[in-house]
């Protein structure tokens, strides 16, 4: 009985003034920052897997994210690797919010674990031999991006020294860019006034997050059109309004494609899945989409339904794609079309998505700016339709 | 002072009017009307709460205004308020303006945010009627509203089949509880001549007659006893609140969770000294309370969804309240009903939740269970419970079987045939009894009347089983009102200003909504068959409001003449004629499921298609 009385009053606090609950799921809160990770390997195993990780192990996996992103020369003295994840309350899709590639959780450890491996000084060594020389100057730093409230955390106790100064200076842009990115996220909000300031619209999406009774945290992937793949001079200047996957892609450390595959590998089924998902919630919300999120019911731990005995909800709700504008995703790839061509046949679960239109795919010649169309097939040179206007009768 | 109680009447349904006249599109000011309108109720409840306490806390009558004056029948509205009534408000109050503070932006374009509003502050404002009732007849009027909005909230994703079903279920099972209230009015009419007080249920004057007719006594407050059980979801109607969870989360967590579920204790609280005196009552009260705790309990374990588990195990702890009051606790059981209420709703609000933090606790703290051998006997009551006693399958056979079956009497007759002949046979018995033969009034008048009865359930039922065209369910049911009124008017001389009182209100409502339903069947080029579900709200949301309230006051619902009318009836039928009395309250009861069940089948229920435009996607 007093739980009652008790719960009135956590009930109206939660109502009128929004604060962290702890029944929340917060971004943070997945890993305390000053937490131990166990990541060398030292011969331990539980049920039957290792736990940690060898220093060959290590470096091989270092390797192949900095190949794919062509980050091998030129290395700055700080290199951010930034996890994300999402806070948001009374939400049984906060998954959907997460990362995927972490199962669903924050990526902050994922983001913490890459970053000492490729801090550890045998790591680096053994990276020699394989022509990548990341310079003692150079330091990796963890951090994790929490895409409601557009706040960051760093992992930032290892950081000392010469890179401390630089560091700070680093967070204070980071944190700049946050604001303004909040800022162009609150213009897809009905229920945020466009007119007040830049500070007053960031807290309005904190408070977002912290409400029980908000059930748009935030818009999430809605609107994805886009996948590009390749130098970030391809739409600098560009404005792509949150609609695009965007994905570093060096062509020229790669002629024969190899990154590439690895690249296509978990790019096209992932924002490919992503984009049906929405594509198929929107187009029929009864049947493919979870309808509105109001009236869910959670399901044992793992479903949602309507009331106690009606049929269980796949796709997404419609508080998430209802500004959703289903078209299906747009491949770019700055590379050779036969290079790219030869990546699809190597793989063919690749090519049952591009061969059968599930995703759109097209390649950007670099060498000759041309753009080819994947048709029936094969690449074909794209020629966009010029019609020119015959005659202005009047204005 | 006791005219401010006025104000606690007129300030819901003003805000309820308030809230219809703004257009659809004014999200913004639709959730400013509720906000304000509950904000000004907390404060001047509190205000009046205090001053009330100051001044020694006892409590007030208001005899309103009369609506229906004759010598020897008075219906009037009547207000009363004590301890009882100052908890339930100050309860009610504080979850609805939380309940209400927080949809307004949890229904944030939502398809139907004004509807929304509109039910619950109609809700509301029932619900306020209710607690502040003086009498039976302000309290009937109160619950049917209840009764109502409890329907539009569980039907809010109208074009929906599940919620539209499970909407009729618990309207069904809520009108089973009416006829304990009719029943109560018509045993109280033939008790006391009057519409009494609850303020004078305690006086000399009723303790006396109470133990004089002992058994009328008993038969009252086992009907106050039903209306209580029904509304509160105890043995064996328990499984109707787990299926009421199909609208918004916090319109489930302030009606199912907090409000209209407590209001059987509340009916209890209320009647209290009718059976506080009678031991085979407090017993029977007992033993339903015990019993729902210990079944709702095991249900509430073996339930699969957070909001299921929540919904049995209010019905377990309302058990418990009526345990309570049963031992006369009553104090107690004001305190539980407070701290049960606010649970309540705040776990059903925050129901959510229970993925995030139970899937994190996992993640941290995960320990797989060892399989555990349990005995047979165990592993029983857990299917049983998981089968939910088959509590649905016992109300079936007790109820909508019989009905099902004594509707499938009529069933060799086509329907239009059976329209032909039942208005022949009636206007040869207006002849026989107001022609020349003039055969009221004798000793055999009182069989035809039960005979005339049995014929109006036979047809109810039929109509309640229909499922051709609505026309002809609809005739059918105007037809059945003309035979109450026939069966009355043997039993007893039920003069021509009564008849009209009574049929009046059927006549507007019974030409309304014939008359909409030729317009639909013109418009769509098709008879409408209601052998499922049309789903034609969406195209013709005027015509479905219009129907609606021809509907209601079909089924006597408080908008029109009928619903006095049905009282008058019922005091027509006297105390020993318990087998007629019951009768017409069947009928009554079955007419007002069959209309809106008739309603859902015209207007709700299904989707032309399921893809949808960006404006109707939250469906």
């Amino acid at each position: 009985m007093t739980l009652g009385f008790w719960s009135i009053i956590k009930l109206i606090l939660g109502t009128f003034k929004p604060s962290d609950q702890s029944f929340a799921s917060k971004a943070n809160n997945h890993m305390h920052p000053d937490s131990q990770l166990q990541i060398d390997f030292k011969g331990q195993t539980e049920e039957g897997l290792k736990l940690g990780f060898t220093v060959d192990e290590m470096a091989e996996y270092v390797k192949n994210v900095l190949l794919s992103i062509g980050l091998t020369k030129n290395y700055a003295d700080l290199v951010y690797i930034v996890g994300h994840g999402a806070s948001s309350v009374n939400n049984p899709y906060y998954a959907g919010y997460d990362c995927g590639a972490c199962s669903g959780c924050p990526g902050s450890v994922n983001a913490r674990v890459f970053a000492y491996m490729a801090n550890k000084q045998e790591v680096r060594e053994l990276l020699l031999n394989q022509n990548i020389k990341i310079p003692d100057s150079t330091l990796f730093v963890a951090a994790l991006h929490d895409t409601t409230c557009d706040e960051i955390t760093f992992y930032d106790e290892t950081i000392v020294g010469q890179w401390k100064d630089k560091h700070l200076y680093y967070a204070t842009s980071f944190h700049e860019a946050l604001l303004l990115n909040a800022n162009e996220r609150c213009n897809r909000f009905d229920s945020i006034d466009s007119n007040i300031s830049r500070h007053k619209k960031h807290q309005m999406l904190i408070d977002k997050s912290k409400s029980l009774f908000e059930p748009r945290p935030e818009w999430n992937h809605t609107d994805n059109a886009l996948c590009i793949v390749g130098l970030p001079n391809l739409f600098v200047h560009l404005n792509l309004d949150k609609r695009a996957f965007l994905n570093s892609y060096d062509h020229i450390q790669d002629p024969e494609g190899k990154s590439l595959a690895m690249i296509l590998g978990a790019a096209i089924p992932v924002c490919g899945g992503i984009n049906l998902e929405y594509y198929f919630s929107r187009m029929d919300q009864q049947k493919y989409g979870a309808g509105t999120k109001l009236p869910h019911n959670v399901m044992g731990l793992f479903a949602l339904t309507n009331g106690i005995e009606d049929d269980l909800r796949p796709g997404l709700p419609s508080q998430m794609i209802e500004i959703h504008t289903p078209t299906r995703l747009l491949f770019v790839v700055e590379q050779k079309p036969s290079v790219v061509n030869q990546v699809l046949t190597g793989n063919p679960t690749l090519m049952e998505w591009v061969k059968n239109q599930w995703v759109l795919f097209c390649v950007i010649d670099p060498v000759s700016r041309k753009i080819y169309r994947f048709e029936m097939e094969s690449f074909v040179e794209y020629a966009p339709v010029i019609v020119e206007p015959s005659s202005i009768l009047s204005v | 002072m006791n005219h401010i109680i006025h104000l606690f009447i007129l300030m819901p349904l003003v805000g309820f009017l308030l809230s219809l006249m703004v257009p659809k599109y004014r999200e913004k000011l639709i959730g400013q009307v509720a906000f304000y309108s509950m904000v000004t109720q907390l404060f001047t409840s509190i205000l009046f709460i205090v001053i009330w306490a100051i001044n020694g806390a006892k409590p007030i009558n208001l005899k309103d205004v009369s609506l229906y004056h004759e010598k020897s029948f008075d219906f009037h509205i009547d207000f009363y308020f004590d301890h009882v009534t100052a908890v339930f408000l100050l309860v009610g109050t504080m979850i609805s303006f939380v309940v209400v503070t927080y949809s307004r932006q949890y229904m944030h374009k939502e398809d139907g945010y004004k509807r929304f509003y509109n039910t619950i502050l109609f809700f509301w404002f029932g619900y306020v009627l209710t607690i502040w009732s003086g009498n039976f007849g302000t309290l009937f009027i109160g619950w049917e509203l209840l009764g109502l909005s409890s329907f539009l909230l569980i039907a809010f994703y109208r074009t929906r089949y599940l919620p539209v079903k499970n909407a009729i279920k618990v309207f069904s099972v809520y009108r089973l509880g009416d006829i304990g209230i009719l029943m109560t009015l018509w045993a109280s009419h033939h008790l006391w001549h009057q519409n009494i007080l609850f303020m004078h249920l305690s006086s000399d004057m009723v303790q006396e007659t109470l133990a004089n007719e002992w058994g009328m006594g008993f038969f009252m407050a086992s009907m106050v006893l039903i209306a209580a059980i029904v509304k509160s979801a105890q043995f064996p109607f328990s499984s109707w609140l787990p299926r009421a969870m199909e609208g918004p989360t916090p319109s489930s967590a302030i009606f199912y969770g907090a409000l209209s579920v407590h209001m059987g204790a509340f009916m209890l609280l209320r009647t209290a000294p009718l059976w506080q005196d009678q031991t085979a009552v407090r017993w029977m009260i007992a033993g339903v309370g015990l019993l729902t705790f210990l079944l709702s309990n095991l249900s509430s374990q073996m339930q699969s969804t957070i909001k299921g588990k929540i919904a049995y195990s209010s019905t377990a702890q309302i058990g418990l309240i009526f345990f309570e009051i049963a031992l006369g606790f009553h104090m107690l059981a004001l305190i539980h009903f407070a701290g049960n209420a606010f649970l309540r709703s705040y776990q059903l609000l925050i129901s959510p939740s229970v993925a995030t933090y139970l899937i994190r606790d996992q993640f941290y703290n995960f320990k797989a269970q060892e399989a555990k051998t349990t005995s047979r006997f165990m592993n029983t009551i857990r299917l049983w419970a998981l089968k939910e006693w088959n509590l649905e399958k016992l109300q079936y056979f007790l109820i909508f079987g019989p009905i099902k079956t004594i509707g499938k009497v009529t069933m060799r007759i086509p329907i239009n045939k059976l329209l032909i002949l039942t208005f022949v046979l009636y206007y040869s018995t207006i002849l026989l009894v107001y022609g020349p033969y003039q055969i009221r009034n004798q000793e055999y008048s009182k069989i035809i009347a039960i005979v005339v009865g049995i014929v109006g359930l036979m047809l109810v039922s039929r109509a309640y089983n229909e499922k051709s065209r609505a026309l002809h369910s609809w005739l059918l049911l105007i037809l059945v009102h003309l035979t109450i009124d026939l069966s009355v008017t043997f039993n007893d001389h039920l003069n021509l200003k009564e008849s009209a009182v009574y049929l009046s209100g059927i006549l507007i409502s019974g030409l309304s909504g014939g008359l909409i339903l030729l317009i639909l069947e013109n418009k769509i080029r098709k008879t409408i068959q209601i052998r499922y579900f049309n789903g034609l709200v969406t195209k013709y949301p005027v015509l479905a409001f219009g129907f609606l309230l021809s509907c209601l006051g079909m089924a006597g619902f408080p908008i029109t003449t009928t619903f006095l009318g049905e009282d008058l009836l019922l005091a027509h039928i006297k105390d020993d004629e318990i087998l007629l009395a019951f009768l017409v309250a069947v009928i009554f009861i079955i007419n007002g499921i069959a209309v809106i069940k008739m309603y859902s089948r015209v207007f709700l229920g299904s989707q032309e298609k399921t893809y949808n435009s960006s404006n109707h996607l939250t469906l």
